[in-house]
C-alpha cells in the first residue's frame, strides 16, 4: 500500500522518467528479440521489423504501462482541469456567478476565522504559555467566583505550593481586566499619561519572556527600597526613545517618583494586555504586605512545574486553601482558590460570541453552497446530453463524476480565492469597527492556520455544490437524454434534489435570522434601558492629581473644589460635580459595612461605595428620593453622612424610611464612626445597562477625599462645545495636572454597548446575506422549474387556463419546499439559540415575537422570489410556448 | 483507454508470468521466453499484453523490479516475485486446478 502511494507519487512528479523508463524497457526487448530472429536465420532488418511488429505501436504500449504505473492519475486530474476550465470559460455567466457566491461565502468564513484564531487558538506570546496559570479567589459567601486575591493568601500559597514552579503577583481590579494605573510619565520633553502596572519582580521569569534591550526585572525588586525601576514597553521605546539603546541605565519620573531604566521588552510582548506599557515593582513593604488577609487587590499567575497537571495543581491549592480557612476563620471562612489555563482566563468572554459568530457565517456558507449545487444542477440538466454522449462513447461514470467534481473544486478555488481578498478587506473593517475590549485583536494574521481554514472551506464546498450534481447527472439513464427532443433534464429526481436544496436554505437561513432577530431585539432593549442618571448633555473629564504635589487630602479637597468654582462660572455650564467613577465604568472600592441596630453577626459586604462632591447628584441628573443631598455642612468636621442608592434602601430597610438610620464602614466589633443616611437618590446604572444594580453608598468628597475624580458637567447647550474651556480652567488651576478621557456621557453609554452593538451588527449583516442568497437560491429553483414547464403551461392556457391559475399552481409549487424549511428551521432555531441564551438581554432564546416574525420575513422573501418568475410564465404566448423544447 | 489484447484470459496471464518468475528473477523479455518454453511453444505471449500484466502486477504487489545487467551486459529492467506474489501463485494454481478439473468433468458428461 505504502509502496504504491509512493509509486503514485513519484509518478506525479516524475511522469517523464517513467516514460523513459518504459521506453528503455521496450527498447530491450525489442532489441533481444531481434538478436534472437537473427539467430533463427533472419537477415537483420527483416529481424528487427519482425521484432518491432510484433511488439505492436511503441507508443501504445508506452501508454498503456503509463496508466498502470500511476502516471495516470495526474494525467488525469490535468485533463479533468483543462476540461472544467474549458466549459466554465464558455459560460462566463455562470461561472461569474458561483465564483461571487462562493467568495462571499468564503470570504465571510475566512475574515471570522482569522479571528477567531487570533483570539482562541494562537497560543498566548510567553514561553511554553499552555503551562502558565491563572489564579483567583472564590467565596460562596460573598459571591465570588473570581475575585481578587489578598496578599497574604498569595505568598502563603508561593511558599507551601510544589506544583509551581512559581507564582507572579500584579495589580488587579475588581473587574475581571488587570489593574492598570494611569502614571504621570516624565522623562524630558512633554509630560504623558501612560498605563502602567504594578507588578512583582518575577513576573517575567513567570511568562518565560526576556528583555530585547537590558534586562528585566528581578525578585528583590519587588520589594521596598530595591524597586526605583521600571521596564519599558517595545512601543514606548520606539515613541518616546527613539529606540536609543542608551535607555538602559536612564532615570525617568513616574507619578513623581524616580525610577531608573532597567529594560526594554520585545516588540509583540504584552501582559496582561496592550494597554500597558510600562511594568513598576509593587514596591511592597515586606512585613506589611505579607499580613494583608483582608483587602483583595491582587492578581497572580503561575507557571506549573513539568510534568504536573491542571487537576494536581488543583487538588494541590484546595488542600492549601482549606489550611489557611483553618488557619485564618476570621478572613479566610470558605475562601477558596480558583484556577485555569492564563489563555482560558484572558478569553472566556468573547469566546461564545466568537463562536457564534462563527457559526453564523458557516451557514451563509452552507447557503452560498446550496445556491451553486442549484445552478450546478441546472448545468447538469442543459448538459444532459452531453454527458449521455460521453459515456456511451465510453466514459465511465466515475470519469464523468471526476469530472463533474473537478469542475466544482475550479470554482471552489476560485471562489476561495476571491474570498481570501474579501476576507482581507473584511477583516481590517473588523477590527477598525470592533469594540475595543476584545483581547487580542490586534494578532491577528492571515496565518497558515487561516490559509488551512479557508483550503478545508473550498474542499468543503467542493462536495458539497458537486457531489450532488455530479451524481445526479450519471444517475439518469442514458437513453432518454440521447434522444432528440428528449425532455431537456429535470427528472423527477432532479426535481426532489432542487426541492430539498430550497428546503435547506429557508431552514438554515430562518435560524441564522432568528439568532440575528434576537440579538437585535437584545440590543434594542439595551436601548431602551433607563440607566438612571439623563446621559444627554453631559461631559466628564478625569482628573488625577500627581502625588508628589497632592500628598495632604486637604489639598485634594481643596483643588476639586475651585475647580467645580471656576468651571461653574462658565457660561452654559449648568451643574458641575465630580465622582470617584463615573456610572458605567464599574466601580473602585468595596467595604464591609455594619447597620446600626443589627445582631453583631449580620453585616454587610462588600458594600461598594464611592466619594462624590455635593453637586454630582444634580449634574448627572439622577433624582433625589428621599432625605436631601450632600451640602457644605457634610465636611469632616461635622458628622458623618452617606447617601444611599434606591436597591441599597430596599435590601436593608425594606418597608421603612433609610434616611436617619446609621452605618458605619467595618464590621460590628470593630472601632468605625457612624455614619447617618441623609438621603436615597435613584439607582444609576453601574457595571453596565443590562447589569442589575447594586446596593451602593456615597460618601462626600469633603469628608474622604481621592486623589483621582472624574468631573461630571452638565451643559445648556452641546456639552463638546465646552471641552476647551474647562480644560483651560483646569490649567489655569494648576497645569501640572493632567486631564484626560473626556467623553459625553452619552459617549460612554455609547461605548459600554460596543460589543453588543459588534455582534448585533455582524449577525444582522450575515443574516441578510443569507437572506439575500436563500431569496436569489429560490428564485433560481422557481425561475428553473417554470422554464422547464414552458411547454405545459402553453398547454394549460391553450386550454384556457387563466393566468391567475398557472400562477397560483407556480407559486404553490415554489412555497411547499420553502414552508417545510420555515418549519424545520423554527425547530432546528429553538434548539440552536437556546446556546447564545447567555448573549441576550432582556428576551428569552425562544422568544415568540422575533421567531413568528423571522417566519413570516422569510415567507414573504421567498414568495417575492416565487412570485416574480411565476409571473413571467403566465405571460407567455401559448402559441410560442407550445413550439418551445 | 484503449482495449487490451487478450490472447489468453488476463487473469491467466497473470498466474503464468507469477509461474514463470517462480523460477527466478528475469527481465520482461525473459519471462515471454520462459513462458514459451514451459508451454513448449503451444502458447505465445503477447509484448502488447506482456508489459502491461507485469505493471499491473508490480503494482498489486505481486512482483517487484528494478534495473539491472542482463546476460550480454546491458540494462534491462529484472522483475522478482514477492512474497505476497508466491502467495498469490499458489491460490491460483489451486483455483485453476480446480478449474480445469470442472471443466472436464463438463465436456466429459456432455
Amino acid at each position: 500500500m505504502l509502496g504504491s502511494l509512493y509509486r503514485r507519487a513519484r509518478a506525479l512528479l516524475r511522469s517523464e522518467s517513467i516514460h523513459s523508463e518504459i521506453e528503455e524497457e521496450m527498447r530491450f526487448h525489442v532489441d533481444m528479440r531481434t538478436e534472437e530472429n537473427v539467430r533463427r536465420g533472419m537477415s537483420p532488418s527483416e529481424a528487427r521489423r519482425e521484432a518491432e511488429r510484433r511488439f505492436g505501436r511503441l507508443t501504445r504500449m508506452k501508454e498503456q504501462g503509463y496508466e498502470v504505473r500511476g502516471g495516470r492519475w495526474l494525467e488525469a486530474f490535468w485533463r479533468d482541469c483543462r476540461y472544467g476550465a474549458r466549459s466554465l470559460r464558455k459560460s462566463p455567466g455562470f461561472t461569474f456567478v458561483a465564483v461571487l457566491t462562493l467568495a462571499l461565502g468564503i470570504g465571510v468564513n475566512t475574515a471570522i476565522f482569522s479571528v477567531v484564531n487570533a483570539v482562541l487558538i494562537n497560543p498566548l506570546p510567553y514561553r511554553e504559555a499552555d503551562r502558565l496559570v491563572q489564579f483567583w479567589e472564590t467565596n460562596p459567601l460573598k459571591n465570588w467566583t473570581q475575585a481578587t486575591v489578598a496578599p497574604a493568601n498569595l505568598f502563603d500559597w508561593q511558599e507551601q505550593s510544589q506544583s509551581f514552579t512559581e507564582i507572579a503577583a500584579y495589580m488587579g481590579s475588581d473587574k475581571k481586566g488587570p489593574g492598570l494605573s494611569g502614571l504621570q510619565f516624565d522623562a524630558g520633553g512633554e509630560p504623558e499619561r501612560l498605563q502602567g502596572l504594578y507588578v512583582s519582580g518575577n513576573i517575567f521569569n513567570v511568562l518565560g519572556v526576556g528583555a530585547a534591550v537590558g534586562r528585566t526585572l528581578t525578585e528583590e525588586e519587588t520589594w521596598a527600597g530595591r524597586d526605583k525601576v521600571v521596564v519599558l514597553s517595545y512601543g514606548l521605546w520606539q515613541r518616546r526613545f527613539g529606540a536609543d539603546p542608551k535607555v538602559v541605565g536612564r532615570t525617568i519620573t513616574l507619578d513623581g517618583v524616580s525610577r531608573e531604566v532597567v529594560g526594554v521588552m520585545p516588540p509583540g510582548f504584552y501582559f496582561p494586555s496592550k494597554e500597558a506599557e510600562l511594568w513598576v515593582p509593587a514596591g511592597w513593604n515586606r512585613e506589611r504586605i505579607t499580613a494583608l488577609r483582608r483587602p483583595h487587590f491582587l492578581r497572580a499567575v503561575g507557571r506549573l512545574k513539568p510534568g504536573v497537571t491542571l487537576e494536581q495543581a488543583r487538588a494541590e491549592m484546595r488542600t492549601i486553601a482549606s489550611r489557611l480557612e483553618a488557619q485564618h476563620p476570621d478572613t479566610n471562612t470558605q475562601m477558596g482558590v480558583g484556577l485555569g489555563p492564563l489563555k482560558e482566563w484572558i478569553v472566556s468572554d468573547v469566546r461564545l460570541p466568537l463562536v457564534v459568530l462563527l457559526a453564523a457565517v458557516a451557514f451563509v456558507l452552507l447557503i452560498a453552497c446550496a445556491n451553486v449545487a442549484n445552478l450546478l444542477l441546472s448545468r447538469a440538466a442543459v448538459r444532459a446530453r452531453e454527458v449521455a454522449v460521453r459515456r456511451a462513447l465510453g466514459a465511465g461514470r466515475l470519469t464523468v463524476v471526476r469530472q463533474q467534481l473537478t469542475e466544482s473544486l475550479l470554482l471552489a478555488l476560485a471562489g476561495a480565492g476571491a474570498g481570501l481578498l474579501l476576507a482581507v478587506w473584511f477583516k481590517d473593517l473588523l477590527v477598525s469597527f470592533s469594540p475595543g475590549d476584545i483581547p487580542r485583536l490586534d494578532e491577528l494574521r492571515l496565518d497558515w492556520r487561516v490559509l488551512c481554514f479557508t483550503l478545508a472551506a473550498a474542499l468543503l464546498t467542493t462536495l458539497l455544490t458537486g457531489l450532488t450534481p455530479a451524481l445526479q447527472s450519471v444517475r439518469a439513464g442514458l437513453a432518454p437524454a440521447l434522444k432528440e427532443g428528449g425532455q431537456k433534464g429535470s427528472t423527477g429526481q432532479g426535481r426532489r434534489v432542487r426541492g430539498w436544496l430550497v428546503v435547506a436554505e429557508v431552514s438554515i437561513a430562518l435560524v441564522l435570522a432568528a439568532g440575528a432577530g434576537l440579538t437585535v431585539r437584545s440590543f434594542l432593549r439595551l436601548l431602551d434601558v433607563n440607566p438612571g442618571f439623563d446621559p444627554n448633555r453631559t461631559l466628564t473629564l478625569r482628573v488625577s492629581l500627581p502625588q508628589s504635589s497632592y500628598k495632604e487630602e486637604a489639598k485634594e479637597r481643596e483643588f476639586f473644589e475651585r475647580a467645580e468654582r471656576a468651571i461653574a462660572g462658565l457660561p452654559g455650564v449648568a451643574a458641575v460635580g465630580s465622582t470617584t467613577l463615573p456610572p458605567l465604568k464599574g466601580y473602585r472600592w468595596t467595604g464591609d459595612m455594619t447597620i446600626e441596630g443589627r445582631p453583631p453577626d449580620d453585616w454587610v459586604r462588600e458594600i461598594r461605595h464611592k466619594e462624590i462632591t455635593p453637586d454630582y447628584f444634580r449634574a448627572m441628573g439622577l433624582p433625589l428620593l428621599k432625605g436631601r443631598f450632600f451640602d457644605d455642612s457634610d465636611t469632616e468636621k461635622g458628622p458623618q453622612t452617606v447617601i444611599v442608592n434606591d436597591t441599597f434602601a430596599r435590601r436593608y430597610f425594606p418597608g421603612e424610611d433609610a434616611v436617619g438610620r446609621r452605618v458605619k464602614f467595618g464590621k460590628p466589633n470593630e472601632d468605625d464612626p457612624w455614619e447617618t443616611i441623609i438621603g436615597v437618590v435613584g439607582d444609576e446604572k453601574q457595571d453596565s445597562l443590562s447589569a442589575e444594580v447594586k446596593p451602593e453608598v456615597y460618601n462626600s468628597h469633603l469628608q474622604t477625599a481621592q486623589d483621582e475624580m472624574t468631573l461630571v458637567v452638565r451643559t445648556s447647550g452641546d456639552p463638546r462645545a465646552l471641552a476647551g474651556a474647562v480644560r483651560e480652567q483646569i490649567r489655569a488651576l494648576d497645569p501640572g495636572v493632567p486631564v484626560y478621557d473626556v467623553k459625553t456621557m452619552r459617549e460612554i453609554v455609547y461605548e459600554s454597548l460596543a460589543r453588543e452593538r459588534f455582534i448585533m451588527l455582524l449577525m444582522a449583516l450575515f443574516a441578510v446575506l443569507a437572506l439575500a442568497l436563500a431569496a436569489v437560491g429560490i428564485y433560481g429553483v422557481v425561475s428553473y422549474g417554470t422554464a422547464q414547464r414552458t411547454h405545459e403551461i402553453g398547454i394549460r392556457m391553450a386550454l384556457g387556463a387563466q393566468a391567475r391559475d398557472v400562477l397560483r399552481l407556480m407559486i404553490r409549487q415554489g412555497l411547499k419546499p420553502v414552508l417545510a424549511g420555515v418549519g424545520l428551521g423554527l425547530l432546528a432555531a429553538l434548539a440552536l439559540t437556546r446556546l447564545m441564551s447567555s448573549l441576550l438581554y432582556g428576551v428569552s432564546a425562544s422568544d415568540p415575537l422575533t421567531f413568528g416574525a423571522v417566519a413570516l420575513l422569510l415567507t414573504a422573501v421567498s414568495l417575492l422570489a416565487c412570485y416574480l418568475p411565476a409571473r413571467r410564465a403566465t405571460r407567455v404566448d401559448p402559441l410560442i410556448a407550445l413550439r418551445y423544447e | 483507454m484503449t482495449k487490451q489484447k487478450a490472447d489468453l484470459l488476463q487473469g491467466t496471464l497473470d498466474m503464468l508470468i507469477l509461474k514463470a518468475l517462480s523460477a527466478g528473477r528475469m527481465h520482461g523479455y525473459g519471462v515471454g521466453q520462459r513462458i514459451g518454453q514451459m508451454a513448449e511453444e503451444l502458447l505465445r505471449v503477447e509484448e502488447g499484453s506482456l508489459y502491461p500484466a507485469l505493471y499491473r502486477l508490480e503494482e498489486r504487489g505481486l512482483v517487484k523490479s528494478e534495473w539491472g545487467k542482463s546476460d550480454n551486459n546491458r540494462r534491462a529492467r529484472f522483475y522478482t516475485l514477492t512474497a505476497a506474489g508466491r502467495r498469490q501463485l499458489g491460490v491460483e494454481e489451486e483455483n485453476w486446478r480446480r478449474l480445469v478439473l470442472a471443466v472436464g468433468k463438463v465436456l466429459e458428461t456432455a
